[in-house]
């Protein structure tokens, strides 16, 4: 498949699997994907901390530039923080007219899932403050910030 | 949105997780439900654009994700010859462990563009493959 149907896709496996196998099946492959795909991240503060964070969704050759988010981030103080204004995924969703995932989780619970815990390796405790609309849906707008485990 | 190549890898991921917990049955059904479930769009380009359409989609394809192929459209039969697959290429030029293709990984291709070919009044064969980034596959119109 190519990637530009990756986002599509995987909205309707997350779905697909809720339905097939539950909740915790979906919880399972975001945690699979947190350890086995998110590899880069775990170099990247491993080697640098929370610079390296800046440096993975924020830097020349970020994720969230090459994705083209409308975002803005900062490391300041010891807290790396984040506001994503129009997240890429669910802007592509609803372009798509593809209904986002909206079951026990949402497509944006994802996230967290998959980076928290990448962060929390390395002493870093990183939350997340997701929108979600009246009905649950996701908004695309979400908010995160990390700082050093005191 | 753009995406990212790090997403072939993402495929892999997913991939491998479905067959690692439910077996390699769950995983072509996965498949399946995506061929039938995310692809209208292309399905109705087949259909109204015939082999042509086909052609032009898939080279198009190759094109953005920075794949190579090759394309022959002669007496009914439309012959893609891949000859630089963009998610081998990937996953290839990466030390992530969990980016070495698994084994079925190109069978993703054949049973997703079988569900394409049939919905579109199309057959499809994936007529070589060597599991390495090398593949030719074969559409032809069915005949009524």
């Amino acid at each position: 498949m190519t990637v530009h149907d990756f986002i599509a896709t995987y909205n309707e496996a997350f779905k697909y699997i809720e339905a097939k196998y539950g909740v915790e099946a979906v919880k399972d492959l975001w945690q699979t994907i947190s350890e086995e795909w998110c590899t880069h991240l775990d170099e990247l503060i491993k080697n640098k901390g929370m610079d390296g964070m800046v440096e993975y969704w924020g830097g020349e050759d970020g994720t969230l530039g090459r994705e083209n988010a409308e975002y803005e981030i900062s490391l300041k103080d010891g807290v790396f923080s984040g506001i994503m204004h129009e997240c890429p995924s669910v802007k592509e969703l609803h372009e798509r007219n593809r209904k986002v995932y909206n079951g026990k989780l949402t497509y944006c619970d994802n996230c967290p899932v998959l980076y928290a815990p990448v962060a929390k390796k390395y002493g870093i405790e990183m939350t997340f403050d997701i929108e979600h609309e009246e009905d649950g849906e996701c908004t695309g707008r979400c908010k995160w910030s990390a700082a050093a485990h005191s | 949105m753009a995406p990212i190549k790090e997403w072939f890898g993402l495929y892999n991921v997913i991939y491998n997780w479905f067959e690692k917990n439910y077996g390699y049955e769950a995983l072509e059904e996965y498949w399946m439900f995506i061929a039938e479930n995310c692809f209208e769009d292309v399905v109705e380009k087949f259909k109204d654009e015939g082999l042509d359409g086909i052609r032009g989609y898939y080279e198009h394809i190759f094109n953005l994700d920075e794949g190579e192929c090759k394309t022959y459209l002669e007496n009914g039969k439309l012959t893609i010859e891949v000859n630089k697959c963009p998610d081998y290429e990937f996953m290839k030029s990466s030390p992530n462990p969990h980016f070495v293709p698994i084994k079925s990984y190109c069978k993703h291709h054949e049973v997703m563009n079988n569900i394409l070919a049939d919905k579109s009044g199309h057959t499809f064969c994936m007529c070589q493959c060597d599991n390495n980034g090398h593949c030719k596959w074969m559409f032809t119109k069915k005949e009524v």
